[in-house]
């Protein structure tokens, strides 16, 4: 367990109204940041540190370590919570998975946790009550990670938080959560002067965020054009990095170039991105997660449901659904682009909880990408992004035990991600059915 | 080394893509069940298609899912007649009216989850408004959690008028109440005294049953036990003071009756910090309780003399007893009831006393799957009621922890 003093120190930094060390020295910046680093993933893990100690053995036939590597034939150990070793010898087994496939809880670094169809079935109902919302909400997280997905990146809303804090509790059964709390929405001007952004940063991390999210373009179907400044970008990113935040930026092609060299950590969706952009990114070791097709698919098949709700129209969807070659070709030209880290998050809103692993059919079927390689995204690459590699994303004495397993082989078939039979995290079984009887949530069929 | 093991055993071909599970039949295969009535059946399947049971025992069918139960003791999933499901401490107090809905709801869902993992598929809620958005949601069949009957906001002397609590009553119907639930009497620890007057009771009985709404009176004194069986309302609360007289007019009328023996005052003294000052939570309240543990343990054992009166299993579960809804069952089984009767007591007697007892309460063709398996036999040592590592709710399964888990985890 690792709470104490240090642990205190940091929630301390969490809270509304903390004093924050606003102006460090130039000298000692990198120190700060880097100790700021290692004190948030230490938190997060003292946070989720759990109480169990009697060992548990999972046998498995096929286990992935998250890092592209299948090991046969061997088991893990898991105690207090943790991956303890992988020992093919482990006596007595606890939960016998040989002949489904092992493997590390898979991270999606880019949700919308709490976004669902409200009681009259739509995006948007006015009559829905907070207690209403925030059922939903727990019901998204609770189908997250029925279907495989032990950590996610919510960005987000205010109302993660708490949701984000009851799962940490170990109450409510979800995924681990990182959010970005209060999203910087508006663009240009309106998203306020270079000043105004790093204030805007400092109070989002006292409300509670994990991470930052920037828009640097409009909409794809607004053009992409870009909508932050270099000087707005730089504010956002440097400040970020101060704090010791990473940053999400929404950016279409045109806003590839500013985001990277504002020094941001991740690119979203990226569509319209040229070859020149990629290799940018890959450079600059700036994290990419364009989308293959999920985001759309559910918008499509949803369409009623948005319909007549803010912007959308018959017409948008038309339009909508036209973007899905674009998206194709960005995801390809990216996984082609030597050194280009590119990681797995899905943008699922309303009517995508549940369903995230449809990413990986797109990305795989559709885009061509390696199957290893997918998994890997989700894994160990997607933590990494996060800076948690030592606490989840791959099989490895030390790390929290979230371990799922799948009815088939992903690396045969892509479509054996629809099937998980398995799902423990922090060390807690929070699924575990039989082949043939994986439950089907209304809503949240494949 | 026996193991709980997800899929058949043997070389078996892998099975083709699948189609909704709940098209296909799944077998449950145990050594002992409990079918709630009494009976105990030995080495048998329990067949469930859909989300009920179809048959028990017979051929399996080649090829079916198969949960191998073997080893552990199987029961219908157990019932809670009275958990006030939202109460929940926040920074380790009881929360308030003050504390956002957005906080509030997540602690319930959270309170929901361990009294599902603790075995317990059905409560009732004696009651709040909000009780209905936790049930709808439950409802829907996604999130974990028990099925909820709720009350809403409850009755008391103070809803008005005989006239004015017909309507009330009506009221309630509309808004979605399962049942009804009315303060006859003062709490435990203000000493129970009839609060309604008889005619306030009748009015709250007389329409519900109108309207076919049973009522749950909260009544610890023998004049408002009395009462409230003569008014034809269907179970008594809690009656820590109730005598013989007052047992034998409740059999003869058969009310139900729901002490609460081994988890709502154990619970309150184990907490008491995070109750003190709060309401009528005070330090003569709490002296109260520590002496009512006795009183309410000797009226249980008084009323198991009564072998025609139907007793129910309610735990009275507030902020702090959430998932620990069997403490209630080990308590009485101490006391001295028999625990096969203590069973069906928290399965068919009191599926019964809601009007369910077509649907839940019992393993037997035509009832919902609601299942669960303990490791160990509670009937043989009331202890192992702890440790429930398999609920089945609705043919789903949402809890299948090996053998030795000692329970659900996160209870703890």
């Amino acid at each position: 367990m690792l709470r104490g003093a240090r642990f205190r120190d940091m929630r301390a930094w969490n809270r509304k109204g903390a004093q924050d060390d606003e102006k460090p020295s130039k000298h000692s910046s990198m120190l700060r940041i880097l100790k700021t680093a290692v004190i948030a993933a230490v938190a997060v893990a003292a946070a989720w540190a759990n109480a169990q100690d009697r060992p548990v053995v999972i046998a498995a036939s096929t286990l992935f370590d998250g890092k592209g590597q299948a090991f046969h034939n061997t088991r893990v150990v898991v105690q207090g919570g943790k991956i303890l070793r992988v020992d093919p010898n482990a006596e007595p087994i606890t939960y016998d998975l040989r002949g489904f496939t092992v493997l590390p809880g898979w991270i999606d670094t880019h949700v919308h946790i709490n976004d669902h169809f409200g009681p009259n079935g739509r995006a948007q109902d006015s009559k829905e009550t907070p207690a209403q919302a925030v059922l939903a909400g727990a019901t998204d997280a609770f189908v997250t990670l029925m279907a495989g997905f032990t950590t996610v990146q919510s960005v987000g809303q205010p109302g993660d938080v708490p949701l984000r804090d009851a799962i940490t509790r170990g109450e409510i059964p979800g995924p681990r959560i990182l959010t970005a709390a209060r999203p910087l929405d508006e663009r240009g001007p309106a998203a306020g002067t270079p000043e105004q952004i790093r204030e805007y940063v400092r109070q989002v991390k006292a409300e509670g965020a994990d991470l930052i999210k920037i828009f640097a373009t409009t909409t794809l179907l607004e053009g992409g054009k870009v909508t932050l400044s270099q000087e707005q970008l730089d504010a956002a990113c440097d400040e970020a990095k101060k704090q010791g935040l990473r940053t999400l930026v929404h950016a279409y092609g045109p806003g590839i170039r500013p985001t990277t060299l504002a020094g941001c950590t991740q690119i979203e969706h990226g569509t319209l991105g040229t070859d020149d952009d990629l290799r940018l990114m890959a450079e600059r070791g700036v994290y990419f997660d364009p989308q293959a097709g999920f985001v759309i698919e559910n918008y499509v098949a949803n369409k009623d449901r948005y319909i007549g709700s803010g912007n959308d129209t018959e017409e948008r969807f038309a339009r909508i659904a036209k973007i899905l070659p674009l998206d194709h070709d960005i995801f390809q030209r990216a996984i082609a682009t030597p050194h280009l880290k590119v990681v797995f998050g899905t943008d699922a809103v309303a009517g995508a909880a549940g369903r995230n692993a449809e990413e990986f059919i797109d990305r795989v079927r559709d885009c061509g990408q390696d199957r290893m390689a997918a998994m890997v995204s989700a894994n160990s690459l997607a933590a990494e992004s996060m800076r948690l590699e030592s606490e989840i994303g791959s099989i490895a004495p030390g790390l929290q035990a979230d371990i799922i397993a799948l009815d088939g082989d992903p690396l045969q078939d892509i479509t054996a991600v629809r099937n998980v039979v398995f799902v423990m995290k922090g060390g807690v079984v929070y699924k575990n059915v039989a082949r043939g009887a994986i439950p089907r949530y209304a809503g949240v069929e494949p | 080394m026996l193991r709980l093991l997800g899929f058949m055993l043997g070389a078996v071909a892998l099975f083709p893509a699948l189609a909704a599970a709940q098209d296909r039949a799944i077998i449950l295969k145990a050594s002992t069940v409990l079918d709630g009535k009494g009976q105990i059946i030995h080495d048998t399947v329990i067949v469930i298609e859909g989300s009920k049971i179809s048959r028990i025992g017979g051929e399996v069918p080649a090829g079916a899912i198969t949960y191998d139960l073997t080893g552990l003791t199987v029961t219908p999933g157990w019932i809670d007649t009275h958990s006030h499901i939202l109460w929940h401490f926040d920074n380790g107090r009881l929360a308030g009216k003050n504390e956002p809905p957005l906080q509030a709801m997540l602690h319930a869902v959270d309170n929901a989850v361990r009294t599902l993992n603790a075995g317990f598929t059905t409560i009732q809620s004696p009651g709040a408004p909000d009780d209905k958005y936790l049930r709808d949601a439950i409802a829907r069949g996604v999130i974990p959690g028990p099925q909820i009957r709720t009350s809403l906001e409850p009755l008391s002397e103070e809803s008005g008028t005989p006239d004015k609590i017909r309507e009330l009553v009506r009221e309630r119907k509309q808004q979605g109440a399962d049942f009804i639930k009315i303060f006859a009497s003062k709490s435990i620890r203000e000493g129970g005294a009839q609060t309604m007057t008889d005619a306030q009771i009748q009015a709250a009985c007389g329409e519900a049953k109108s309207l076919g709404l049973r009522v749950l009176v909260h009544a610890h004194s023998t004049a408002s036990a009395k009462a409230a069986t003569l008014a034809g309302c269907t179970a008594i609360e809690h009656g820590a003071y109730l005598t013989d007289d007052v047992f034998d007019l409740m059999a003869q009328n058969g009310t139900y009756y729901d002490p609460n023996i081994g988890l709502v005052l154990q619970n309150y003294l184990a907490n008491k910090e995070k109750f003190l000052g709060i309401d009528n939570y005070n330090e003569e309240g709490f002296a109260f309780m520590e002496k009512d543990v006795e009183i309410v343990r000797d009226t249980f054992q008084k009323a198991l003399k009564h072998k025609d009166l139907k007793i129910v299993y309610g735990t009275d579960a507030v902020a702090g007893a959430h998932g620990r809804n069997y403490e209630e069952f080990i308590a009485r089984v101490n006391a001295g009831q028999d625990p096969m009767e203590a069973l069906e007591s928290a399965t068919s007697i009191s599926a019964e006393s809601m009007g369910m007892q077509d649907q839940i309460g019992s393993i037997a063709p035509g009832m919902e799957a609601n299942i669960v398996a303990f490791d160990g036999n509670p009937v043989e040592d009331a202890s192992a009621a702890r440790r429930a590592i398999f609920v089945m709710k609705g043919g789903r399964v949402y809890e299948n922890l090996a053998r030795g888990s000692e329970g659900p985890q996160r209870n703890k």
